[in-house]
């Protein structure tokens, strides 16, 4: 069953286009990283399926229903990120009192042994908290809502390593004991490819691809060598990246769709293959074709 | 999966019990307001009479809770503006919500807080016989009509709830607006200034005034503040209505 659907959405602020034309659908009890530049559309794609925001066109669903003023889809999704809003005059210990009462699946053991485990004094405010505490404390939120659906908007920020890791760790550990489904955008896609399961890539407020992690890890190849050899092979193969290393070689990434044939002959042109993992990959498929940060500076 | 179903009752229910224990500036600012109110009206006696003989001298003085009354009205019109603001807002959706029950919990917070001004307005006047009691050097003498009567009082305390209904509304109005567009408030400011300068004398506002402030039945003023405060009340939910948060 799908917890999320969406077609041809589209959504704009004043003369912006943010979401150009966006098709996907997520099936219950996964997580699925979005992933995308900055600017791609992650947030406000993240804040229609939250209600908080309109759509301009298009069709989105969540459990069936529009999201907008839907109290269904309010009980029963939740969405975290660093500018969560919370009253100046509440202290954590409040927060989380007032988040029982709303979330009928909160767990409070979970949230309170979470709490205690990053050392969070029940009396702080909010307001008070450094932006990596804010961030683990919302956290804390979302994990403990049991939302089926969570969203997760850029939970790291600002989380020093070892937090970030005993974030995903709980974050997996609670999704196996209590599955539900939960999407998580973010950046860092390498440090979180082990925990997701699917992959969509926005591009330009449109899909560009939604795949399992496993397959994308698959998904291209990199070929490095002499300028003109790449430029030679890489005519018949499907290019996603290609950029001039130093003087005369060449680097570019392809669709691993090429045959064993092509590879020997890639070999005899003495060019070498190596592994993209998957994200790098993103990168590469969002950048735009002709240019680089190096032309910056040519 | 299973979803949780919540009806919009129960979410007003816990929005409202959320705003009350949240919203502590309202009740901080409450009490500065009903601080401020009782040093004015204790400062601003008004000699009513004064009468003497040599032997004896008895001065009259009148302490009234208008100045209280006016200070609640402006408190609960801004304290109502303030709740239509971003960050109010924002608030509320970080839980569970949607646009109706976060304004209809919204209107049962400023009904509780029109009636805490109530109930300290009327309060306050005990206090001020108290303190005048204990701050004047001269015997006073007491009297039955010393203080309004009971009735006196429930009138006193129906005319003020109207009153704070009616500002309420109008800021809570008057907020939702400035949501749609921040230049509603110069608008808004210059329509009120220019309005009573120009035509302080003219007809319309002084229908206006008399349809409000004149009004000699309690039962048809009731009912022109509540159907008045009513349409403002739901114009502002229409507006609120379809409103985006965190854009």
């Amino acid at each position: 069953m799908n917890v999320i659907e969406s077609s041809n959405l589209v959504k704009s602020f004043g003369q912006k286009a943010v979401l150009t034309d966006l098709s996907f659908s997520i099936k219950e009890n996964t997580i699925t990283g979005i992933i995308g530049r900055n600017g791609a559309g992650k947030t406000t794609l993240l804040k229609i399926l939250a209600g908080f925001i309109h759509k301009n066109s298009g069709e989105v669903k969540v459990f069936g229903d529009q999201p907008f003023n839907s109290l269904l889809v309010s009980a029963n999704s939740i969405y975290i990120d660093e500018y969560i809003f919370y009253p100046q005059s509440m202290t954590l210990e409040d927060i989380l009192k007032q988040n029982k009462r709303f979330y009928k699946k909160w767990d409070d053991t979970l949230a309170y042994r979470l709490f205690n485990y990053f050392s969070f004094d029940p009396n702080q405010l909010h307001s008070s908290l450094s932006k990596g505490q804010k961030n683990t404390f919302n956290a804390i939120v979302g994990l403990s809502s049991r939302c089926s659906l969570t969203m997760f908007d850029e939970p790291t920020t600002g989380m020093d390593a070892s937090v970030r890791k005993d974030f995903y760790r709980a974050l997996l550990k609670d999704y196996l004991a209590y599955p539900r489904t939960i999407l998580l955008s973010s950046h860092h896609l390498d440090e979180i490819d082990d925990l997701l399961e699917e992959v969509l890539l926005i591009k330009d407020g449109q899909k560009h691809l939604q795949l399992p992690v496993e397959e994308l890890k698959e998904y291209a190849m990199s070929v490095q060598g002499f300028k003109e050899e790449v430029e030679q092979w890489t005519q018949n193969q499907q290019l996603i990246f290609r950029k001039e290393v130093s003087g005369n070689a060449a680097f570019a990434v392809i669709r691993n769709t090429f045959t064993k044939a092509d590879k020997e002959n890639a070999r005899k042109l003495g060019l070498q293959f190596s592994k993209v993992n998957a994200s790098d990959l993103c990168v590469y498929l969002t950048t735009p074709q002709e240019g680089g940060i190096d032309d910056v500076f040519k | 999966m299973s979803l949780s179903n919540v009806s919009l009752g129960e979410t007003i229910k816990n929005q409202y019990l959320y705003k009350i224990t949240s919203y502590s500036d309202a009740v901080k600012s409450l009490m500065i307001v009903q601080l401020i109110a009782i040093m004015f009206t204790v400062s601003m006696v008004t000699s009513i009479g004064s009468m003497g003989d040599g032997l004896m001298h008895i001065t009259i003085n009148e302490y009234t809770i208008d100045a209280t009354i006016v200070f609640m009205i402006l408190w609960v019109f801004i304290t109502s503006i303030l709740v239509t603001t971003k960050s109010y807002q924002y608030e509320d959706f970080s839980f569970v919500t949607n646009r109706l029950s976060s304004q209809l919990a919204n209107l049962l917070f400023l009904l509780t807080a029109v009636t805490a001004g109530v109930v300290s307005t009327i309060m306050s006047s005990y206090l001020i016989y108290y303190i005048v009691l204990i701050i004047s050097d001269k015997q006073l003498l007491g009297g039955v009509n010393i203080l309004a009567s009971g009735s006196e009082m429930s009138f006193t305390a129906i005319v003020i709830f109207l009153y704070m209904l009616l500002a309420s509304s109008a800021g809570y109005a008057a907020g939702a607006l400035t949501q749609i567009s921040r230049l509603f408030i110069p608008l808004l400011s210059a329509v009120l200034v220019m309005g009573s300068i120009f035509f302080a004398n003219s007809t319309f506002l002084r229908t206006f005034y008399s349809f409000y402030f004149s009004e000699s039945s309690l039962l048809l003023f009731s009912a022109k503040c509540l159907v008045t405060s009513s349409i403002l009340f739901a114009a502002a939910v229409f507006i609120m209505q379809s409103r985006e948060v965190r854009s």
